[in-house]
């Protein structure tokens, strides 16, 4: 099986000559544009923490995952 | 997108705002999940245990102001306008703690605490590479990333033990197939499991000091990573026999400074092919062998770049 499967993977061959033009298709266009739009903190008892010093209600944004992170 | 909305935007300045993992939250019993999950039963999510994922908005003492889990800009500013109202309405005795949560947090364990101050924190991003077929939708459009860590003497390993040109070492295997199992793992659509170290049949990654100047070497990377499992499991849908691995070449290229003993530069890439699906990766449409690669990359020190690894409890860092 390990034979037939190597057989159907030399559609991506990463050599020096390629190296830039994979890595740039790896790339996404735009990390997350919500990062950089809102300052998300990136833990919730450090979001209580500045909330309470600043008097402001917590907005908590959760996934599986971390959204920041790998979702 | 509910958090590229003009109006969300300008409405998030009201508020502390945070993101972070639901499971986690869900799960332990430190100060942080118990505020999350004393507001998340009251909230929509009281009915949906399994998972809580959404936007919810509370008060530091944890009183519930408003949640919903949508992808609709409109109705999450809904939320956000009659939280706002309901927060102006609530005394601040009440709205805030008695004490300050600044000493609580000594009792929050996250994965972050381990983060390797002294050693190299690298951001990996996935995505699927070009096909003779494009995929539709958001599907086609889809990566994902993580964060990969090493510790002082993990990062050493990557460079050869004479600081000469011409000098090669063979990275440690412990290091090499734990990125393998953690960090090679389809994750573009959404989460994955890792592999097993059973599952990984080659891993191997030579590191060869290319060229040195003054105190920096110029490094080459170069490595295959396959995995390989078989067994029993839901791609989404009804248990069943499934196959997943991949196929992987590695290549990069690092700058590392033999006077701070730190890597200035260093990526990465992994690319070949992958095949299969998980649970919850949203592969079950697209189970066959395609091509998909992984960008490494040295992270920044910002809070959202010092986020744990996904598979973080995996590292026996703890």
């Amino acid at each position: 099986m390990l034979a037939a499967i190597l057989a159907l993977s030399q559609t991506v061959v990463l050599t020096d000559a390629t190296y830039e033009e994979i890595k740039a298709q790896i790339i996404p266009p735009a990390l997350t544009e919500s990062a950089q739009k809102i300052p998300w903190v990136a833990d919730l008892w450090t979001a209580v923490v500045y909330a309470q010093q600043q008097d402001k209600p917590i907005l908590l944004w959760v996934m599986n995952g971390h959204p920041l992170a790998c979702t | 997108m509910v958090w590229t909305d003009p109006k969300n935007i300008e409405l998030a300045k009201e508020f502390v705002s945070a993101a972070d993992d639901v499971g986690r939250l869900q799960r332990s019993s430190h100060p942080d999940s118990l505020l999350f999950q004393k507001v998340a039963e009251k909230s929509f999510s009281r009915d949906h245990p399994a998972t809580r994922q959404g936007t919810y908005v509370l008060t530091p003492s944890g009183i519930h102001l408003g949640s919903i889990n949508s992808n609709d800009p409109t109705r999450v500013a809904e939320v956000l306008e009659k939280a706002l109202a309901a927060w102006a309405a609530i005394p601040k005795s009440e709205r805030l703690l008695p004490e300050d949560p600044i000493f609580a947090r000594a009792q929050v364990d996250r994965g972050e605490d381990y983060y390797p101050r002294d050693g190299m924190a690298l951001r990996v991003i996935s995505h699927d590479l070009p096909r003779e077929v494009d995929v539709s939708g958001w599907r086609g459009k889809s990566w994902n990333q993580d964060f990969a860590w090493f510790r002082y003497d993990e990062m050493q390993a990557f460079v050869p033990n004479i600081h000469e040109a011409g000098q090669t070492r063979l990275v440690p295997e412990a290091i090499v197939r734990r990125i393998a199992r953690l960090h090679l793992a389809d994750n573009v659509r959404g989460q994955t499991s890792p592999f097993s170290d059973a599952n990984l049949p080659t891993a191997f990654l030579r590191a060869e000091i290319r060229a040195r100047a003054g105190a920096t070497l110029f490094l080459r990377f170069e490595g295959l990573a396959i995995a390989a499992q078989s067994g029993v499991w839901s791609v989404g849908g009804p248990v069943g026999r499934q196959n997943r691995g991949y196929e992987l070449q590695l290549l990069g290229k690092a700058m590392y400074d033999t006077g701070s003993g730190r890597f200035t530069q260093f990526e990465l890439v992994a690319a070949g092919t992958r095949w299969g699906g998980t649970q919850f990766n949203e592969r079950r449409d697209d189970l066959a062998t395609n091509p998909i690669g992984f960008y490494f990359s040295l992270a920044g020190t910002s809070p959202q770049e010092r986020l744990a690894p996904a598979f973080f409890s995996h590292y026996g860092w703890r």
